[in-house]
């Protein structure tokens, strides 16, 4: 199979979990008990609104029916409005995307980068003071609530020594520590697993013979070895993705910077259906891209995945 | 002998097995190891740094850190021993289901897994406190829900692989049911890595619990896990730190304990999970 061929399989796998998460998401005000149409309307209104948007949103229909209705509108862009600051939806989520995308990016750059040189340090240098130090951070920080680490940088950098803004949003200053408190853990993971694949390679036949031909000991670590176990990384990519996307909701909860994440949780407190689906629906849909891109880059890098 | 000598040598599991038992210690032994009892307010005693009265300090109503982080071991604890406990249930079966039969049942299951992967863990579990009442049930439920497809997944690729060993043969050829082969001589086959995941999945549990506690969605009061100390100590993160470093302390202690006891036991009972890693 070809990577384009791959490629095409793999967006159509995508597309029937896709359906899945809309029916998901749809059945969300159903599932909830009471009557869906309440649900959907600001609880001051009267019943004459609750029976308008009843009609409008065909809830008073059969349940497929109403599943049509409800896509149609995803899919034509009428996302509906917020029922307590009577915004449209698309807006709300159209001033907040930029902050997360923005941070999410910023996190994979900098657990990636930071990661991968301190899992290969610590393997070519196993055993050493290093080795020990890193890894033993590592196994902290994945036993560490991303919440708490959030608390505990805003407590020492920003109360105490006064170095970035406690929390909100603007220059780069207010990005430093949320950055840091998403990519903890993923850094975490990423350096342990490629630490114990770079010990794998390292100690295969093929390195052997590299340094028996006299290859500088640099070209076998970062061109023999490096190349090779780098595949577990990758295939990591997907996993990494989902959880900074989950992460995100937290870190811009505890530093609040208006994203979609903290739009997530205000949303919840409020009950605020209408929004809730939204971005559910969205968040879902990167998770799902990001496991895709993960399953491509893999796949680009390492040809035998595409003939599992 | 064997056992216990290869027990001995692995350190992980040794630190992660005694980080436990002394939880498991605390949480049995709270009335007696806590000073205090966990409720009790005394104003005259509001906002006390850690001190030899009240180790880990007090709160902004008198309430004594160190009591309450006891106390609430078993909030966390227990509703961390519910999700893993019922995310194993729901993922053992159909893990069980999809590797032995396959067909349209796996494809079906796998599908199930698929866009329950798709929801960050944390976010499927706010989705489901907000169509449930928030609670200690709800909280394993919805932490639950998340994690089930790890079992699904490790124990499908088992039993695919012991579906067509000789002893499963054998016995299909004297006439044992699908129910007997699964239940007598598949499962035994797949408690090691079970045990495992069970151990990884509480360690995620408690992390996902306090979470959802700290935004007051998960364990309500009276009832207080870690979780919801670092949510009232939210306000006095600069005034009185003590009261957020000390119920994280021991999140992170016993996420660790958890963690490192797994990835022990992965060691001990599988060495080829240990070689996949």
């Amino acid at each position: 199979m070809s990577l384009y061929q791959y490629i095409i399989r793999r967006i159509l796998l995508a597309i029937p979990v896709l359906f899945f998460v809309s029916i998901f998401v749809f059945s969300m005000v159903h599932l909830t008990p009471g009557d869906p149409a309440r649900l959907m309307v600001n609880p001051k209104m009267g019943p004459e609104v609750v029976q308008a948007v009843r009609e409008k949103l065909g809830l008073d229909r059969p349940l497929h029916i109403q599943y049509l209705l409800f896509m149609k509108r995803i899919l034509t862009g009428d996302l509906g409005r917020s029922l307590y600051t009577r915004q449209k939806i698309s807006t709300i989520i159209l001033q907040r995307l930029p902050n997360t995308v923005t941070l999410v990016a910023t996190g994979l750059l900098l657990a990636y980068l930071s990661a991968i040189p301190l899992g290969v340090m610590a393997a070519t240098h196993r055993g050493s003071a290093l080795d020990y130090v890193s890894m033993s951070i590592a196994l902290v920080g994945i036993a560490m609530p991303q919440f708490w680490l959030g608390l505990l940088l805003m407590l020492a950098f920003s109360i105490r020594l006064g170095w970035f803004p406690v929390a909100g949003y603007g220059d780069l200053k207010h990005l430093v520590l949320p950055a840091i408190t998403l990519a903890a853990s993923v850094m975490a993971l990423v350096a342990r697993v490629m630490r114990s694949s770079m010990l794998e390679f390292l100690s295969k036949d093929f390195i052997t013979t590299a340094r028996a031909k006299g290859l500088l000991e640099r070209i076998v670590v970062y061109k023999h070895a490096l190349r090779n176990a780098l595949n577990p990384v990758i295939a990591l990519f997907g996993l990494d993705f989902g959880w900074m996307v989950g992460g995100a909701v937290m870190v811009e909860y505890i530093f609040n910077r208006p994203g979609l994440g903290r739009l997530m949780v205000e949303s919840i407190y409020m009950r605020d259906y209408p929004v809730i689906q939204v971005l559910i629906l969205i968040l879902a849909t990167s998770v799902i891209l990001g496991n895709l891109t993960g399953d491509i880059l893999l796949s680009s890098v390492n040809p035998k995945i595409r003939y599992r | 002998m064997k056992l216990l000598r290869s027990v001995l040598h692995n350190t992980q599991m040794l630190i992660g097995g005694s980080i436990l038992l002394v939880f498991i210690l605390i949480v049995a032994l709270a009335p007696f190891i806590a000073p205090y009892p966990c409720w009790r307010q005394d104003y005259t005693v509001t906002l006390q740094p850690p001190s030899r009265a009240h180790y880990f300090g007090t709160d902004d109503f008198g309430r004594d850190t160190f009591s309450r982080v006891i106390y609430g071991a078993r909030a966390s604890l227990l509703s961390a021993f519910g999700a893993a406990g019922l995310a194993g249930i729901i993922g053992i079966i159909l893990g069980l289901l999809a590797g032995y039969f396959g067909g349209y049942l796996d494809r079906l299951i796998q599908g199930l897994v698929d866009v329950t992967w798709s929801f960050p863990s944390l976010l499927l579990a706010l989705v489901l406190v907000i169509i449930m009442e928030p609670g200690l049930t709800t909280t394993m439920i919805a932490i639950a829900l998340g994690y089930w497809p790890q079992y699904t997944q490790v124990l499908r690729s088992e039993v695919l692989v012991l579906r067509e060993e000789e002893f499963v043969l054998a016995a299909h050829s004297i006439g044992a049911s699908n129910k007997r082969i699964i239940l007598i001589h598949i499962l035994p086959n797949v408690i090691a890595p079970v045990i495992v995941l069970i151990s990884l999945t509480m360690g995620y549990a408690i992390i996902i619990e306090a979470t959802l506690s700290f935004l007051g969605l998960g364990v309500q009061p009276p009832m207080s896990s870690w979780g919801t100390l670092l949510s009232d100590a939210r306000d006095f993160l600069s005034k009185a730190p003590w009261l957020s470093l000390f119920p994280g302390i021991a999140i992170t202690m016993a996420v660790l304990g958890f963690n490192l006891l797994g990835d022990g036991l992965r060691d001990l009972l599988d060495p080829r999970l240990r070689r996949r890693r």
